[in-house]
């Protein structure tokens, strides 16, 4: 399993939901000056291909359900970034009433990058972070969204309706 | 640009103030709000810029501007109209500009005011709303921050996320 | 038979890993041409096993998995058509080369059933493109080959490979028996449609991943997606090996590698440099030059040989 693992971790594709500022920070890391794809870390454009969705910047509510329903649809294993202060705690939204503050609340976080914003630099370095972390299989997130799911589902349930929004919900 | 404020009063009878350079406002009652924009309109005004409202919760008013532009003059017309906060309910300008359709769904859906002939007053933005309309003064912003998004955190003994910090 | 049988399981796999080595070093050459570092040249190794590894499959219904395997089999028997250099392919007979062009049809076919039953309307955009995308490039390719089998006077593959077949050896190069010297304006046209089979840019509208979200891909993950890009290995040599075998005249190894590898590697640059076009413009382009080319080219043939 932990020779997987070792795969797992050289072979990352990301798909970035990118709301807010933080999608500005993306092209650089992608594209010849920072250059991930030297990691095997390249963008991808559904969620179905995808093994690290990452989250740069605020959700509204309107937007955490169109997250949740791609997470879910993403094939495990899977691993989820939140980037910039305003998953961490809300950032400079702290006091909206339409943005949620936690994202660890209602997805299973993996790994924050703190910053308003981080820099090109803190993206790659948590990367390699990431990296290390899942060829030693230490990031499990996926595995406690589903052993913790009604946990997960019932605050979510809080501010929407959670059948509606959800892939395999019964 | 004084001489352009002139001729429009003699035309128009209403009265207007020049506030700054290029900016001038025009209080009406709340019936005269479709003739005063119609006449503007034949003047020129071509463009609807944004259409605003205050929420004067003292004076139990809503004050609603209509912002206008004059391309050749340059002129920003700002068109004031009070109603009232109890029952807002207001005619609408959407045929008259087009544009004034969205910001009249705009106005309504944050701050509850009704646009009477309006035929796309549909909701916009929000989703699942249940509350009083969020730009009123009287929504509590931090009671329902509290309530909707403060919950029992129970992260650190079910999945407590890594951080990659830089000082 | 019990080497045929040998040769049908090792087929596939060298062919894989060939392609996917090919692959690999693609991705640094276009990187270097982009002036980036670039992933390692066995990054795609490394992507393959880890899609193949992926815990959790998600199916909309039989034909959406039976989609990838016809399209994978369909490869599969391709192969075994295919010379490997002057080497004789396994299965040989008079007539196989028209054979191969429908067997290369497979592939594109089995995708198209599975993606209908994903009923993912980018998968379908990208589907009605790479037929379309077909239709455009072997009308001129089938042209080409036309013109090849009416020089050589014969329709086996394996044949045309031997017509060619001169003194191989480091010291002495006898690259003039090749039809590529014989058939100059064929063997352009038949490149020009190689870049359209191989998918890549100009005519990379199957996999549009900024359009249309990866196209027939879309809905597709996890070991799906592996045996996907396990497909698309397998065609990149196969469409390559097929231009070495009739036009580059096959050769021995150490020549027949190196010469797929090139051809590869001319499209790629050709790909790393250029847009996309519109599925409109893609088939305009081939029905315009490379068809009146192919028709001269035939012309051509038919003087040479009186």
């Amino acid at each position: 399993m932990s020779i997987l693992n070792k795969f797992r971790g050289k072979s990352l594709w990301m798909l970035h939901y990118c709301t807010g500022c933080g999608a500005i920070e993306m092209p650089p890391v992608m594209t010849s000056r920072y250059d991930m794809e030297r990691f095997g870390i390249i963008p991808m454009a559904t969620p179905r291909q995808a093994d690290i969705l990452l989250i740069t910047g605020y959700l509204a509510v309107k937007t955490l359900k169109r997250v949740i329903r791609t997470y879910e649809q993403m094939h495990s294993p899977k691993w989820v970034v939140g980037f910039g202060a305003c998953t961490v705690n809300g950032g400079m939204y702290w006091d909206s009433y339409a943005t949620i503050k936690k994202l660890e609340l209602y997805l299973p976080v993996d790994l924050y990058i703190a910053g308003c914003m981080p820099r090109p630099e803190a993206i790659m370095d948590a990367f390699i972070e990431l990296r290390k972390g899942i060829s030693s299989g230490k990031y499990e997130g996926w595995k406690k969204y589903i052993e913790n799911y009604d946990w997960y589902k019932k605050n979510q349930a809080k501010l929407f309706d959670v059948k509606k929004w959800s892939v395999n919900y019964e | 640009m004084s001489d352009f404020i002139t001729r429009l009063k003699n035309i128009t009878g209403l009265n207007i103030h020049k506030e700054k350079l290029y900016q001038a406002s025009l209080k009406v009652d709340k019936e005269k709000i479709r003739k005063t924009l119609l006449d503007l309109k034949k003047e020129g005004f071509l463009q609807f810029t944004t259409l605003t409202c205050i929420d004067w919760i003292e004076e139990k008013t809503f004050q609603l501007v209509y912002h206008l532009w004059h391309r050749e003059e340059k002129l920003h017309l700002k068109v004031k109209i009070d109603i009232d906060r109890d029952a807002p309910i207001v005619e609408t300008v959407s045929d008259i500009y087009i544009v004034a359709q969205t910001y009249e769904r705009e106005v309504k859906e944050m701050f509850g005011v009704d646009f009477k002939g309006n035929k796309r007053l549909i909701p916009f933005i929000l989703e699942d709303w249940n509350e009083i309309p969020p730009m009123r003064r009287d929504f509590n912003t931090r009671e329902y921050v509290k309530d909707m998004y403060e919950t029992e955190d129970r992260t650190e003994e079910i999945f407590k996320p890594r951080w990659k910090k830089y000082d | 038979m019990n080497i045929n049988i040998l040769y049908a399981a090792l087929a596939p796999i060298v062919a894989i890993l060939l392609g996917l080595l090919y692959i690999g070093i693609g991705r640094k050459i276009i990187a270097r041409l982009q002036r980036r570092y670039g992933p390692p040249f066995y990054q795609q190794y490394i992507d393959t096993i880890k899609l193949l590894a992926k815990k959790t499959v998600s199916s909309h219904g039989v034909f959406f998995s039976l989609g990838p395997i016809m399209g994978l089999a369909g490869s599969m028997v391709t192969l075994l058509f295919i010379p490997f250099g002057s080497a004789a392919p396994l299965l040989s007979f008079h007539g196989d080369i028209i054979l191969v062009m429908y067997l290369v049809v497979i592939a594109p076919l089995g995708m198209a059933l599975g993606v209908g039953e994903g009923s993912n309307p980018n998968g379908s955009i990208g589907m009605a493109r790479g037929l379309t995308l077909m239709l455009a490039y072997e009308v001129p390719f089938v042209l080409a080959l036309f013109s090849v089998v009416l020089y050589t006077h014969t329709t086996s593959i394996a044949q045309i490979v031997q017509s060619q077949a001169g003194e191989w050896s480091l010291l002495k190069f006898h690259g003039f028996n090749w039809l590529t010297f014989a058939l100059p304006i064929s063997a352009i046209v038949a490149d020009i449609c190689l870049q359209g089979m191989l998918g890549e840019k100009p005519f990379d509208q199957v996999i549009a991943p900024h359009e249309i979200a990866s196209g027939p891909m879309v809905e597709y993950g996890g070991k799906y997606l592996g045996m996907m890009v396990i497909n698309h290995a397998l065609h990149i040599y196969i469409e390559t090996a097929l231009f070495v075998d009739i036009f580059l005249g096959g050769g021995p190894v150490w020549f027949f590698i190196p010469a797929t590898f090139s051809v590869f590697i001319l499209s790629l640059i050709i790909n790393g440099v250029l847009p996309r076009f519109r599925i409109g413009q893609a088939l305009k382009f081939y029905w315009g030059v490379p068809l009146i080319l192919a028709v001269i080219g035939i012309i051509y043939t038919m003087v040479v040989i009186k």
